[in-house]
């Protein structure tokens, strides 16, 4: 317990408060809501926080706290599932490129690229203006445009690693190709990748929201952020606060995963000592005296 | 040495140092003086201190570590630590210079050599831009730099090692300093260039009259430069003296290491190589006895247990072995 | 020096070819899709017979590589082809378009600079203080909110609450303040918190311990021998965020009613308008490519090394 809590400290505690929210909120969301999210009650629209609605409701009386919640769980799928495409897709190409080296790899790496110096939204609308909206042509919109950044990242890993000596060794021993991707080289590109993947999920949580608030990602009646926050964007005047808690909700869960990322980036970093522990020390050299 | 003629007297002077992971004990009760115009060596092993001591009080650690000193020093007869004051760093670049290691890292490798030296003046004895830049020429030449207005306006990376480091002292003594710290300024340097960068200094000392902390791991460098030595193991001094003195009567088993280790011309080919057998205590954990104990060929019982005080030997100079005192008993009887 | 700039160049060219081929492949690469929207969008009941005809129309049975051939020499002759959904040709209205997205990014740079420079300088300052920390959350803030997030709380501000700008529309530079609030803020953010960051590292170099023994100022150090060390960072950070913007652009357009092309991409993404997405998107990758280009340009010509060679 207390190992948990001094890697969640050197983490950061916000960082892992607030994602550890997100993920509960999520993770419980059609058991938690206070009502169902998509029953509409046009007599009870744009209302204000009430004990029934604790946070209003919305244009079309759906109860706003409720949609917030499933929001936190339509959003965190979503992401998860593109990091996890990406991820292996990426990772694949990328180690494949950064281990065969060569043509292959001056021919994988040109594209990736082309495909890094396009923003990932861009890439993402093209593939959608494709295929159409929709929620899983949202999920390969935003696969096709993340891949690119996790081939580069797992290609520079391996790349680094390929060469070292006991990677060598292992080629001199007579591994299989496969038995050296997916046991030696792999395993090393990942927890390079993880981290970068908690950083990136909040651009990612970003990016969906808003796609769905162009109408070209989620779509009704399923809840998200983005879109809450369009359909509430004509009644700014009247109930601001269907505009602002969405939003803030948004905000709130990508400060977590920024903090996330640099917490994870930071943990082996050298620090400076805090002002307790500092303290601390002093007693202990005092008490130990002149030796 | 007396306190009174020194330029700088440093007394029972305790550097701790505390990062996040470990808390050092850099330099326990170090005690010297340097008199005006006159070179101090210190010696010692990497990780001994030497360094810590002496850009500790000046506010020169690497940011990230925090320090606890204590102890006094005097400079040019003021006190300017101890007993609540800390002013060292307002004589920073202008009655102390310092100068580094590596000169490939202690220039900015994004500013003209010329600026780096003319903000000294600029700054110190507020010389226009014009004015600094003439004199910047002036000390490139007076450190040995030719063509030194065509420099000026050079890179740190166009540079040699040599050169760099002369572009580094150039630096360090454009304010006419009265103290010039060198922390081991020809290790990161070819052999061949060392022999100069030192007969620089010397050549630099007589000229400007500066005192001279020289600051290396290798007694050698130093022999031929030093008026006074003071060796140092595991954060406090074990010997210290007049340079004759240290260097010719070694008068402790770790100094007698150091000396042997260093190559000699009459050592014949093929014997081997001398160096100082084991490593330096762990200064993070508490140090019972001698800290060289473990290290030491005669050692006594008493060693494991007390930490043995500077005692004088003759004069000025003193080490802090029981042994010696036994020796001198001996003597004595 | 110039081989090196020679050399980005070629790689510039070749990031265009392949620019090309991604973007005529993303629409040719699925060739029953292409004919059955048009013929969608030709009339209301799709029949084979029209699929057919559309097919013949537009050459879409030719091999792939005439198909780009064509493509190509139409495209280099500024031939860019007809909206599918409102007929109107391509080209004049990007062009027509491209003013007020270039006015809205070169404004929301403006902004993005002064935040990113004014608050990662005032942070370094006094680094661990209490403005250090105070501009450090609103950064973090600011790049972790979205940016229709950003556009809507300012109309709600100016707009609704002090009545004092125009909150939709292309019209003079009082328009221009809101969008380009809305969309500099963020990269502002972005660009303050990565140079923070290097400032920081800059400011743990031994040059920095040297400049100190030298008996200089933090601030002075600073300016002086930090700043010029991380201005290729800077650099390359703000060339990424102004790429990027045309991204933000997508959003910021349609909330403030912008006549500007990103706004014309979003339509024709959300109406499968294939020429126009095509030739928007080969715009933007051009944009993009050129961006990059020159961004290597001046971090190339900013340090030293690159700058003259060392004299032996």
């Amino acid at each position: 317990m207390s190992t948990l809590f001094r890697i969640a400290r050197r983490i950061g505690l916000p960082a892992v408060f607030l994602i550890g929210f997100f993920v509960f909120v999520g993770a419980t969301a059609p058991w938690i809501v206070p009502h169902d999210p998509t029953s509409q009650d046009l007599m009870a629209s744009n209302e204000s926080f009430s004990l029934e609605h604790p946070l209003g409701t919305d244009h079309l009386g759906r109860d706003t706290m409720s949609r917030l919640i499933m929001g936190a769980r339509t959003t965190l799928v979503a992401v998860a599932t593109v990091i996890l495409f990406a991820m292996c897709v990426g990772g694949l190409i990328g180690t494949l490129s950064g281990y065969v080296g060569g043509l292959v790899d001056e021919a994988l790496m040109r594209f990736v690229d082309f495909g890094l110096s396009v923003p990932s939204m861009i890439v993402a609308l093209a593939v959608i203006g494709v295929f159409g909206p929709g929620y899983w042509n949202m999920i390969l919109a935003l696969t096709i445009a993340w891949v690119p950044s996790y081939a580069r990242l797992s290609r520079a890993t391996v790349a680094a690693t390929v060469h070292q000596p006991h990677i060598e060794s292992l080629w001199v021993l007579g591994a299989s190709h496969p038995r050296i991707i997916f046991r030696h080289l792999a395993p090393t590109a990942l927890s390079a990748i993880l981290v970068y993947a908690s950083a990136d999920a909040g651009v990612l949580a970003l990016t969906i929201a808003t796609l769905s608030f162009l109408g070209l990602g989620v779509q009704p009646p399923m809840a998200e952020w983005g879109q809450m926050l369009v359909d509430a964007l004509p009644y700014l005047e009247e109930s601001p606060r269907q505009v602002i808690l969405p939003g803030l909700a948004l905000t709130i869960m990508v400060i977590g995963f920024n903090l996330l990322g640099e917490g994870l980036a930071l943990y082996r970093a050298p620090r400076a000592i805090g002002a307790k522990a500092l303290e601390r020390r002093r007693q202990l050299l005092l008490r130990e005296g002149e030796i | 040495m007396s306190s009174s003629e020194a330029l700088l007297d440093v007394s029972n002077l305790d550097v701790t140092l505390h990062t996040e992971r470990a808390t050092v004990r850099a330099s326990r009760a170090v005690t010297y003086s340097v008199a005006a115009g006159r070179t101090l060596a210190i010696v010692g092993e990497s990780g001994s201190g030497k360094t810590i001591l002496n850009l500790a009080p000046l506010g020169l650690l690497p940011p990230g570590v925090t320090a606890d000193i204590t102890g006094e020093v005097r400079f040019d007869g003021k006190l300017v630590l101890g007993d609540g004051v800390n002013q060292i760093a307002s004589h920073r670049g202008k009655d102390i210079g310092v100068i580094f290691q590596d000169p490939l890292s202690a220039l900015n490798p994004a500013r003209r050599i010329g600026s780096q030296i003319m903000e000294v003046a600029e700054q110190h004895l507020g010389m226009t831009a014009r004015a600094a830049s003439a004199h910047a020429a002036e000390l490139l030449k007076m450190v040995g730099i030719p063509d030194p207005v065509a420099r000026l306006s050079q890179y740190p990376h166009e540079l040699s090692g040599g050169m760099r480091q002369r572009v580094v002292i150039a630096a360090a003594i454009a304010a006419e300093p009265k103290l010039l710290i060198a922390d081991e300024p020809t290790t990161a340097l070819d052999v061949t260039v060392q022999a100069q960068i030192i007969s620089l200094l010397r050549q630099l000392q007589k000229r400007i009259g500066m005192a001279i902390v020289l600051i290396s791991h290798d007694i050698g460098v130093v022999a031929g430069m030093a008026d006074a030595i003071a060796v140092m193991y595991a954060g406090a001094i074990v010997e210290i003296g007049s340079a004759d003195d240290v260097l010719v009567q070694p008068s402790h088993p770790y100094t007698r290491g150091l000396l042997a280790s260093v190559p000699r011309l009459d050592t014949p080919l093929g014997a081997p190589f001398r160096g100082l057998p084991g490593l330096p205590p762990d200064l993070s954990r508490p140090l019972k006895g001698c800290a060289f104990e473990e290290r030491c060929s005669v050692a006594l019982e008493a060693c494991g247990s007390a930490r043995p005080p500077l005692q004088p030997v003759a004069g000025t100079h003193a080490a802090a072995c029981f042994a010696n005192v036994r020796a001198a008993l001996a003597a004595t009887r | 020096m110039l081989k090196l700039v020679y050399k980005r160049f070629i790689g510039a060219m070749m990031l265009i070819v392949i620019a090309s081929v991604f973007c005529f492949l993303l629409i040719a690469a699925f060739p029953g899709n292409v004919a059955l929207v048009i013929a969608e969008q030709r009339s209301a009941t799709v029949s084979i017979e029209i699929v057919h005809q559309v097919e013949e129309e537009y050459g879409l049975k030719d091999p792939i590589l005439v198909r780009y051939g064509r493509w190509l020499g139409d495209t280099l002759r500024g031939d860019l082809g007809r909206s599918l959904r409102t007929g109107e040709p391509v080209g004049p209205a990007l062009l027509r378009r491209a003013a007020p997205t270039f006015v809205l990014i070169l404004a929301g740079a403006t902004v993005a600079l002064t935040i990113g420079l004014g608050f990662s300088l005032l942070g370094a300052l006094w680094p661990g203080g209490m403005v250090d920390r105070g501009v450090r959350a609103l950064a973090l803030v600011g790049a972790s909110m979205p940016k229709f997030f950003i556009a809507a709380l300012l109309v709600y501000a100016f707009g609704v609450l002090l009545k004092v700008l125009p909150t939709y529309g292309f019209d003079g530079p009082s328009s221009w303040i809101l969008p380009a609030l809305a969309i500099g803020i963020v990269p502002g953010a972005l660009i303050s918190r990565v140079t923070r960051v290097a400032l920081e590292s800059a400011m743990s170099r031994p040059y920095v311990t040297t400049a100190l023994a030298k008996g200089m100022s933090r601030g002075r150090i600073l300016v002086r021998d930090a700043v010029p060390n991380v201005l290729p960072v800077v650099v390359n950070a703000f060339g990424i965020h102004f790429a990027f913007m045309v991204q933000a652009a997508i959003v910021i357009e349609p909330i403030f009613a912008w006549p500007g092309v990103a706004s014309y991409f979003v339509e024709a993404a959300r109406f499968r308008d294939y020429q126009v997405l095509q030739s928007s998107l080969l715009l933007f990758s051009m944009f993009f490519i050129l961006v990059n280009f020159v961004v290597d340009l001046i971090v190339l010509t900013i340090d030293p090394k690159q700058r003259r060679p060392r004299s032996a």
